[in-house]
């Protein structure tokens, strides 16, 4: 009796958040600073910032292969495989497919980083702000939910979370994309200026822009004190950031957490599920498979913070069944796996342009163009929903050109520059429906006693019609500015490899129809918060984990107020 | 901070030594080591590729080690039906090289390895042999090999691992180098 309080207390915290990544970084920043003792609880191995990086500082002749991976793990591990960041610097921070099977009952490439610091190691770091353009986009064109907020309500934790991220961008004034708290930008080079120009000149609904990246162009002292460096234009991201220049979980989050004192971090940890207590009608904990142990060890906490990427928090809440919540923690509405969305990612366009022969660039913008939604914007125009964002870059061709011949004329031309191209991808919003949905295989187990996730995520009609508009406009604007050797095309790539799954927790005003308030608190459950993409009501086109990140912060405000007033 | 701040302050942060690449070992690459080519098959991928990429005011392809890099490749990270297949195009270009020239490949002088080089491309043109493919294989991997060496990174083209900056409107003019990865 006695050595069991002692291990209930031992396993007792204020605080537990689930997943340490994008949003789970921040819940532990704000969480810990705000004076509680807090669990991180990651299912993969630790990752410390700089030393945890062993590819950071390698040159292309110190890989043994060069960057390529081995053709057979290639093929044994289709879905990552497909992932354009996966290589030989970065193979260490993708799961393998083998080791982690799901079930695609449509396809879906569910492209997943188990570690600490999750993807945010491996995201884009594109960071666009939402508007009210997106927010009331559910109740104005009559889909999913209404969002229970709106643009006024996260703007200062935008805010917020961007002073502490590091953002840079240009203040464009565009109204559905609104200005943030800005760092310098980075810049256009010539060929994108160029198409910059002309598309001002051609159209009124749209407008290039460079792209808004959470890279440290101007570190300020936050950043600075943080060892956090300016950003040194390498465009090796992916690898781990050894100057800290861009912002992630490990070099930025993570260690403000560690930094109070308050902050356990354990990696190697399987949460299964969340722990019930009819009695006190919350929740007291969760139960955690421990990988060094084998064993599964409860923990508990006053406050639950699930942020353990979007599928992986459905399916956490999914398994977490009790006599309460029979169908899933909080789904008293049964939407929970449900409205599942991502990101259009299939279409793109390219070509290439003559008349910038003596023109160049110094160094390796990890960064790009970015053109924001400019379809059914204010209103709806076309005969599809929503719309795309695009993003791109221009940059003249490398030695991996095709040139004829052999000898040293093949030689002399690829030490040269080759001719000036332009990429441009879509980016589209899609429309989260109860028939695009993920849920769990009660027969199949993981290694670590997970029952395996179903996907039924698929494109629907409205996903087809704003394809081929793309396809169109991004031809159109291509040909207007003059470049040739168009080539646009749908690549017909399945959902996920955006990598941008959203929703099945999703927020909204009613529990009869939603999961989670206006604070990501589960209507059912006010001790457990849901604050990564799986909260997500609608998608919107810009790149969402800015969005994960002002909700984090803004939930975990609320949660310690609440434990304040005895709410919790 | 600048460019050279940054980068001291990096090597203080990682214990005064940047981080050895055996470290990689302990992270989960698996490597596989197939043995797919003699020594005297390195000795003709070496010459091919230095025909391919020759020594000219920079250092060629042999001097780079693209040889080394093609036989690490195509048996580590090939297929191994593919990697067999490369081995047997390498096989009948030697041959088909030898009957033309008079002399094997290795041997012949540097006209002579160009005119059986441009020969096997042509062949593989009019897909008159069964590898038909394997002298585009190897040209890419060459070209590869080349320019992702240190060789080929710092003298053929122009290697900044930190520009600490991206300048746009740089001024080119035709005979400056491209940057490396």
């Amino acid at each position: 009796m006695n050595l069991n309080t002692e291990s209930v207390k031992k396993n007792t915290f204020d605080a537990i958040v689930v997943g340490s990544g994008m949003a789970g970084g921040w819940a532990a920043k704000e969480l810990t600073e705000k004076g509680l003792k807090t669990l991180v609880l990651e299912r993969g191995k630790d990752v410390p910032h700089i030393t945890g990086y062993p590819t950071a500082m390698m040159r292309p002749w110190d890989f043994e292969h060069r960057g390529r991976l081995n053709q057979t793990m290639l093929d044994e591990n289709p879905v990552i495989a497909r992932c354009y960041a996966y290589n030989e610097g970065t193979e260490h921070f993708f799961v393998k497919d083998t080791d982690h099977p799901y079930v695609q009952e449509k396809p879906f490439d569910w492209i997943r980083g188990y570690q600490v610091g999750g993807k945010s190691l491996l995201w884009a770091r594109q960071v666009q702000r939402w508007s009210d353009y997106d927010f009331e986009g559910p109740a104005r064109d009559g889909y999913a939910v209404d969002w229970p907020i709106r643009y006024k309500d996260l703007a200062p934790w935008y805010s917020y979370v961007e002073k502490f991220a590091g953002v840079s961008g240009n203040k464009d004034g565009i109204p559905h994309l609104p200005d943030g708290e800005f760092m310098p930008p980075m810049e256009l080079n010539v060929v994108e200026t160029h198409l910059q120009q002309k598309i001002a000149q051609k159209y009124t609904d749209r407008q290039l822009i460079i792209g808004r990246a959470a890279h440290l162009t101007d570190p300020q002292k936050v950043h600075l004190d943080a060892g956090r460096g300016q950003c040194q234009r390498r465009d090796l991201c992916y690898r781990g950031c050894p100057f800290g220049a861009y912002f992630s979980a490990n070099s930025s989050t993570l260690p403000a957490a560690a930094k109070t004192g308050k902050m356990t971090l354990a990696p190697n940890m399987v949460v299964q599920s969340i722990i019930y207590d009819d009695r006190k009608g919350k929740a007291t904990g969760v139960m955690v498979f421990n990988k060094a142990t084998q064993t599964v060890v409860p923990y508990y906490a006053k406050v639950i913070f699930v942020s353990a990427a979007a599928l992986n928090t459905n399916a956490l809440l999914l398994n977490s069944t009790s006599a309460r919540f029979p169908a899933g923690f909080g789904n008293d509405s049964g939407v929970l796996g449900q409205y599942v969305g991502f990101h259009l990612y299939r279409a793109r366009a390219g070509a290439e342009i003559d008349g910038f022969d003596d023109k160049y660039y110094l160094g390796k913008r990890p960064s790009g163009l970015y053109i924001p939604r400019f379809r059914n914007v204010a209103k709806q125009e076309t005969d599809f929903l929503r719309g795309y964002a695009i993003s791109g870059s221009a940059g003249r061709a490398g030695w991996g050109r095709h040139v004829e011949g052999f000898g040293k004329d093949l030689k002399d031309k690829l030490t040269e520059p080759g001719p000036w191209s332009i990429y441009l991808q879509q980016m589209g919003e899609t429309i989260p429906k109860a028939t695009n949905f993920v849920s769990l295989d009660r027969d199949q187990k993981d290694a670590w006693g997970m029952p395996l996730l179903k996907t039924n995520i698929g494109y629907d009609e409205n996903d087809e019609k704003q394809t081929k508009d793309f396809l169109a406009q991004a031809r159109e604007m291509l040909t207007n500015a003059g470049f040739k050797n168009i080539w646009a095309v749908d690549s017909k790539q399945s959902p996920g490899l955006d990598i941008h799954e959203m929703g099945g927790v999703r927020m909204g005003k009613d529990p009869k129809t939603s999961m989670l308030n206006e604070w990501n608190q589960t209507h059912a459950c006010k001790n457990v918060f849901v604050t990564d993409g799986a909260s997500m009501t609608s998608m919107g086109t810009q790149n969402p984990s800015l969005t994960f990140m002002a909700l984090t912060a803004r939930a975990a405000n609320h949660a310690v107020e609440e434990m304040k007033k005895g709410n919790i | 901070m600048d460019r050279r701040t940054a980068i001291q302050k990096l090597i203080v942060l990682s214990g005064g030594v940047l981080i050895a690449p055996d470290v990689l070992k302990a992270w989960n690459n698996p490597v596989v080591h197939n043995k797919i080519f003699s020594r005297p098959d390195v000795a003709l991928l070496a010459e091919l590729a230095e025909v391919i990429i020759p020594t000219t005011d920079t250092p060629g392809a042999k001097e780079a080690g693209v040889a080394e890099f093609i036989e690490k490749i195509v048996a580590d990270c090939f297929r191994k039906d593919k990697a067999l297949e490369f081995q047997a195009g390498l096989k009948n270009f030697d041959e088909l090289s030898a009957k033309q020239l008079g002399v094997n490949f290795v041997d012949a002088d540097s006209d002579d390895k160009m005119k059986a080089t441009l020969a096997a491309a042509q062949r593989a043109k009019n897909h008159l042999t069964k590898n038909d493919e394997f002298l585009l294989t190897m040209k890419s991997l060459t070209v590869a090999g080349y320019f992702t060496s240190e060789i080929g990174c710092t003298q053929a083209l122009r290697y900044d691992m930190a520009p600490g900056k991206y300048v746009v409107d740089y001024p080119y003019k035709k005979g400056d180098k491209a940057w490396a990865d």
